[in-house]
């Protein structure tokens, strides 16, 4: 944990050298995944999903993604993590910019079920248009049934947790 | 690192941020040269620059559907399967999340109540109601069979594999190729010496507290094949301990998996000792037994005070004393 | 937390055998026991267990169709909505189908064990590919009819041969499909919402001619009863009647003994090859006939084609009898009847100018408890034109609730067709509801129950119901409707604007009541939503004078001055874009309202619009203002000015 290795690119230095050092200070140690600056003007909303660091996993927060690979005895483990994020980038693409949870993908046998709260962004049929695109596109990609269940919401500013 | 990744972001984003008023500003500029001189370009207090965002259109939607329910609804009508929650569809206040002071977030628009595996779809009526409706797919339990003896009498072997189902397209796991027999020795008919062969053939598999065999089998790549083999590897004993090779005469003492007191050195010294034949020796049954017990079952406190107490009595020495 | 994931890990534990070992077996028959019965497995399909499932639940009343998306934005509220949603989707899956078609060399992974033929990219030739017979009939299996018609050709520029069933099935692929792709059945919303206004027009010859069905035909040197039979079928369907009657003279002469479908087939358009009804009916009987020697045994489709020709005929004076004597000697034959036979049964009796007929009576004991399954393609008419005719014709509730319970009896409501015969459907039904039944329990049971998810009323419906409404004067229900009629999108009907404010105007509610309350803000709501609503449409509809006279006596009931200020400021600043005047009872009530309101300005300008609109009332509503409120001397000279002397 105490070793980081870290990649540095010194662009303008003659040595010019892509290298690899370890880390030998402390301050490089501390955790900061998920967790957002405060800002000095406290503008920056945040939703409960960015409010709480991941430590709080299984705490006060629950799993984005729900699956049976990582069982004891479970099956596929990688692969259904990258199709999680492919699943991920695909579905934030496609309705650009209308997601305004994070994406919340259920496996159930066959079945993989992706939910998230997106704004009324656009009118209704082309959400229809989008949802049967999505639906199918993905099947066709991952080889099984695909639903999306989605929560629309007014204004985007309903999700917001606290401002930091 | 993060503080640098920000101030890159920073960069980015400022860089984006001012190019794109700057594309605005250009074509008001169009606009407005008609009617005014031309006007410098301000690249700096950008805000002002950037047009008022065109009042959003209004969508409507419909009051939520809850409003409309009435309390005695068939709730397994309105969610018959598995669905992630949905606040407009689910009359319930439930509210989730951690708030240090105050109220947690209600269900609108709340994250957490969809990440949930909720079992809106199995609520106790509905699991009733499923029940009675796949009974007719089950066949009654056969009356004779009525508890575990019957059972045992009728079908001696018992045989357990595993079916798995995971949440991925493909159906396959490799734990399901493998298959557990379980039978009593007592249901096989064998002799002592069969039985002795049996259980030196099936080794670590036998468990003597319960009297069970258990054969796992997992080398062959279909669970078919595994209970072939599985069926074979006991026939196969069942037949081979009753074969009696001819060099299973060679058998001796040292072979014996158990210690009888009769044909060993134990008895020749006591014989030796007192000079006589086992059967005058007063007390020698109780020490035979003690130094069998000994043997057989290993040291334990009960079978070393048993065997202490045996020889004193054989050589007529006081007894032990008590503690 | 960590329990409540989802994984499922059943052992399948305690699977006794009983298949013991046959020497083990003989070690145990020694005791005498009593002989145990293990009853045999019950056999389910794939699907049986779901389908017992799904019987145990029944329909939601507060929720759409779901093949909507449960969210309140996404929920379609009137029928263009639901019409445009669905369609929505199903474009944006046949978009993904495109990409998948035009990179199918992307999607060449696989994923699911075992193989899912659906979610894999569907095959396509070119000529590069080595064929074989078996791609050619994987293609025909599948249904795709320009890949068939590559292939085809691909096959015979290599000069492979084709064995003589596939291209039997090649034949009959290209003669059904008239050599044209069909929509696919993944694609079931633009089937649903196909307009089968096919049988309104007039069904003209739309096979192809020359087509590579022909060109087959003519390759094959010793035609056999299946082609004739194929070709004929498939030209007859398409309405190419001379060629096929051509090839069914030819078959005759060659004595081949055609299928019973090409006899049904050459049935159904027997209308077109002949001109008058005697003529039309010796053909149908000599068909038949030809029929019976040839020894071929007739089946439904059979009876369905000459119950269709019969009913088409055009008026003879035995139609009736010529139908039922047709039904009776099939029954003979011991061929039921399917509700399509009925349909045609139904419109040969029960024509639209001529006498009332009660056949239905008769038919619905044949039918009813009972589950029916698409035996032909007309069966899906038949309740249509049952709930058409028990309105329109007979007006029997008894009887139209009993051929809505039959369309509700198990699986029977796959037989409603497409939305455009469901609407129709429910369109008869709410109306002989709603002419029958008491208005409350009609709201109760039918309305609520019924819009807006089965069914949406068109704007005549909504006519209909306000009608009733009114007769009744059951205004409660006015708000109800009020808000249904904007969720649909009927508000710019200027009828029904007329009849809801006639509604609301003629039944004044007691004062007490907070109906006035609710009357006016519908009154409100109505004005606003047809001023705001005006600017983004193509055609406005303006509200009359009187319906604006209207609008400001309800919200002068309701107390509310300022609103009424307002209404009647657009009364006067456009008067010349505005059809009509008010009443003069709404414009006195408004001077009255005035006068009240210590607003004496307004007052003489509402005089000042009597006089222009030529009222003769203006002169004693000047006297009343004059007695009424004191006037300085600007008011006092208009007034003088519009009514003359007051004293």
């Amino acid at each position: 944990m105490n070793i980081i290795r870290k990649v540095t690119l010194e662009g303008v230095n003659t040595r010019s050298s892509i290298t690899r050092t370890i880390h030998l200070y402390a301050p490089c140690c501390k955790n900061q995944a998920g967790r957002y600056r405060i800002t000095p003007r406290k503008d920056l909303p945040l939703t409960y999903e960015m409010a709480n660091p991941p430590h709080q996993i299984a705490h006060r927060k629950a799993w984005n993604s729900w699956n049976t690979s990582n069982i004891d005895g479970g099956i596929r483990p990688a692969q259904t993590a990258i199709e999680d994020v492919f699943i991920r980038k695909f579905v934030t693409g496609t309705w650009h910019n209308l997601f305004v949870s994070e994406v919340i993908i259920k496996r159930q046998h066959n079945i993989i079920r992706i939910a998230g709260i997106i704004r009324r962004g656009i009118g209704a049929r082309k959400m229809y248009f989008l949802i049967g695109y999505t639906e199918e596109l993905l099947s066709f990609w991952l080889q099984c049934p695909i639903k999306l269940e989605l929560q629309t919401v007014a204004d985007k500013r309903d999700v917001v947790f606290k401002y930091i | 690192m993060l503080s640098y990744s920000r101030s890159f972001e920073k960069f980015l984003f400022s860089n984006v941020e001012k190019s794109l008023p700057f594309s605005i500003a250009y074509s008001t500029e169009v606009k407005k040269e008609v009617k005014e001189e031309f006007r410098v370009l301000n690249l700096k207090n950008v805000k002002r620059q950037t047009q008022p965002k065109r009042a959003q259109k209004q969508l409507e939607a419909l009051p939520p559907r809850t409003n409309k329910m009435p309390v005695d609804q068939d709730w397994g009508s309105v969610w018959p399967g598995p669905r992630s929650f949905h606040p407009a569809s689910v009359p319930l206040p439930v509210r989730q999340g951690y708030v240090e002071k105050g109220v947690a977030p209600d269900k609108y628009a709340n994250a957490e109540l969809i990440k949930i595996p909720n079992f809106l779809h199995l609520t106790p009526p509905v699991i009733k109601r499923q029940c009675e409706a796949l009974k007719k797919f089950c066949t009654p339990w056969p009356k004779a069979l009525e508890n575990d003896k019957e059972c045992e009498k009728h079908f001696p072997i018992e045989v357990t594999s595993s079916d798995y189902c995971h949440s991925a397209p493909t159906i396959r796991n490799p734990l399901a190729r493998i298959v557990t027999i379980k039978f009593k020795l007592s249901s096989l008919n064998l002799n002592e010496r069969a039985k002795d062969k049996f259980l030196r053939l099936v080794g670590e598999r036998y468990n003597k507290e319960t009297d069970t065999v258990a054969i796992v089998t997992d080398r062959c790549p279909l669970k078919k094949q595994n209970y072939d083999y599985a069926m074979y590897l006991l026939t196969a004993c069942y037949h081979e301990s009753w074969n009696v090779e001819p060099w299973e005469e060679l058998k001796s003492e040292a072979d014996m998996e158990y210690y009888d007191w009769s044909k060993n050195a134990s008895k020749k010294s006591v014989e030796a000792l007192f000079g006589k034949q086992t059967e005058d020796i007063p007390n020698v049954k109780e020490y035979s037994e003690a130094v069998s017990t000994l043997m057989n079952e290993g040291e334990s406190e009960y079978s070393v005070t048993k065997y202490g107490d045996s020889v004193r009595k054989l050589l007529g020495l006081p007894d032990a004393p008590k503690t | 937390m960590l329990n409540s994931q989802l994984f499922l890990k059943r052992y399948n534990s305690l699977h006794i055998t009983p298949k013991i070992n046959s020497f083990i077996q003989r070690l145990f028959s020694a005791e005498a026991e009593e002989k145990i019965e293990i009853p045999k497995r019950i056999h389910r399909g794939p699907t049986d267990i779901l389908r017992a499932l799904e019987a145990t639940i029944s329909r939601d009343p507060t929720a759409a169709h779901y093949k909507y998306h449960d969210d309140p934005y996404l929920i379609p509220m009137s029928n263009m909505g639901k019409r445009t949603f669905a369609m929505a989707q199903e474009s944006g899956r046949k978009a993904a189908h495109w990409i998948r078609k035009e990179h199918a060399d992307l999607f060449n992974h696989r994923e699911a064990d075992p193989v899912i033929k659906a979610f894999l990219p569907v095959v396509s030739f070119n000529e590069q590919s080595d064929i074989t017979e078996d791609n050619l009939k994987q293609v025909i299996d599948d249904v795709l009819v320009s890949e068939a018609q590559l292939a085809y050709k691909l096959l015979k520029d290599k000069g492979v041969d084709i064995s003589e069933e596939t291209r039997q099935a090649l034949l009959e692929l290209l003669c059904y499909t008239n050599d044209t792709d069909i929509l696919s059945e993944e694609f079931i919303e633009e089937r649903w919402f196909r307009q089968t206004t096919k049988s309104k027009e007039k069904q003209r010859k739309i096979w192809k001619d020359n087509s590579l069905a022909e060109e087959i035909f003519i390759s094959i040197e010793n035609p056999t009863a299946e082609t004739y039979s194929a070709m004929i079928q498939g030209m007859c369907k398409y309405f190419q009647v001379d060629k096929a009657w051509h090839l069914y003279e030819e078959s005759q002469e060659k004595g081949l003994i055609l299928t019973s479908d090409a006899y049904s087939s050459l049935l159904r358009v027997v209308n077109f090859l002949k001109e008058s009804f005697e003529m039309k009916w010796a053909l149908t009987e000599e068909l038949l006939q030809k029929m019976n020697e040839a020894k071929v045994k007739p089946n439904l489709t059979t009876l369905n084609s000459a119950l269709h020709s019969v009913s088409t005929m055009g008026g003879g004076k035995n139609q009736k009898d010529l139908a039922l004597k047709v039904l009776k000697e099939f029954k003979g034959l011991g061929i039921e009847p399917s509700l399509g036979s009925w349909y045609y049964i139904l419109i040969t009796f029960c024509k639209e100018r001529g006498p009332i007929s009660t056949v239905l009576h008769d038919i619905m004991p044949e039918i009813e408890n009972k589950e029916h399954h698409c035996l032909d393609l007309s069966d899906t008419y038949f309740f249509v034109t049952a709930m058409d005719i028990c309105r329109s014709q007979l007006n029997d509730v008894e009887l139209g609730r009993r051929v809505h319970k039959l369309l509700h009896f198990g699986n029977n409501y796959n037989l409603i067709g497409d939305s455009y015969k469901e609407s129709i459907y429910y369109r008869h039904y709410f109306g002989l509801m709603m002419n029958n039944m008491p208005f409350e329990e009609f709201m109760q049971n039918i309305y609520n129950m019924l819009v807006p998810n089965i069914y949406v009323p068109e704007p005549g419906v909504m006519a209909e119901v306000l009608k009733q409404v009114d007769l009744n004067g059951s205004v409660e229900y006015v708000a109800q409707l009020w808000s249904d009629m904007i969720i649909f999108d009927h508000i710019n009907r200027e009828n029904l604007i007329e009849s809801i404010l006639n509604i609301l105007d003629s039944n004044k509610p007691e004062a007490e009541s907070n109906l006035i309350e609710v009357f006016s803000c519908i009154a409100w709501d109505l004005f606003k939503r047809l001023e705001d609503e005006g600017d983004n449409r193509f055609n406005k509809l303006r509200l009359t004078g009187d319906q604006l006279g209207k609008v400001m006596i309800l919200l002068l009931w309701n107390k509310d001055f300022q609103k009424a200020c307002l209404i009647f400021d657009k009364l006067d600043q456009e008067q010349h874009t505005i059809v009509g005047v008010p009443k003069i009872e709404a414009l006195s009530m408004f001077i009255d309202s005035c006068i009240e309101n210590k607003m004496p300005s307004r007052a003489i300008a509402c005089l000042q619009y009597c006089s222009d609109s030529g009222f003769p009332e203006v002169e004693e509503l000047g006297v009343k203002i004059h007695k009424s409120l004191t006037l300085d001397e600007n008011n006092l000279a208009k007034l003088t000015k519009i009514a003359g002397n007051l004293s």
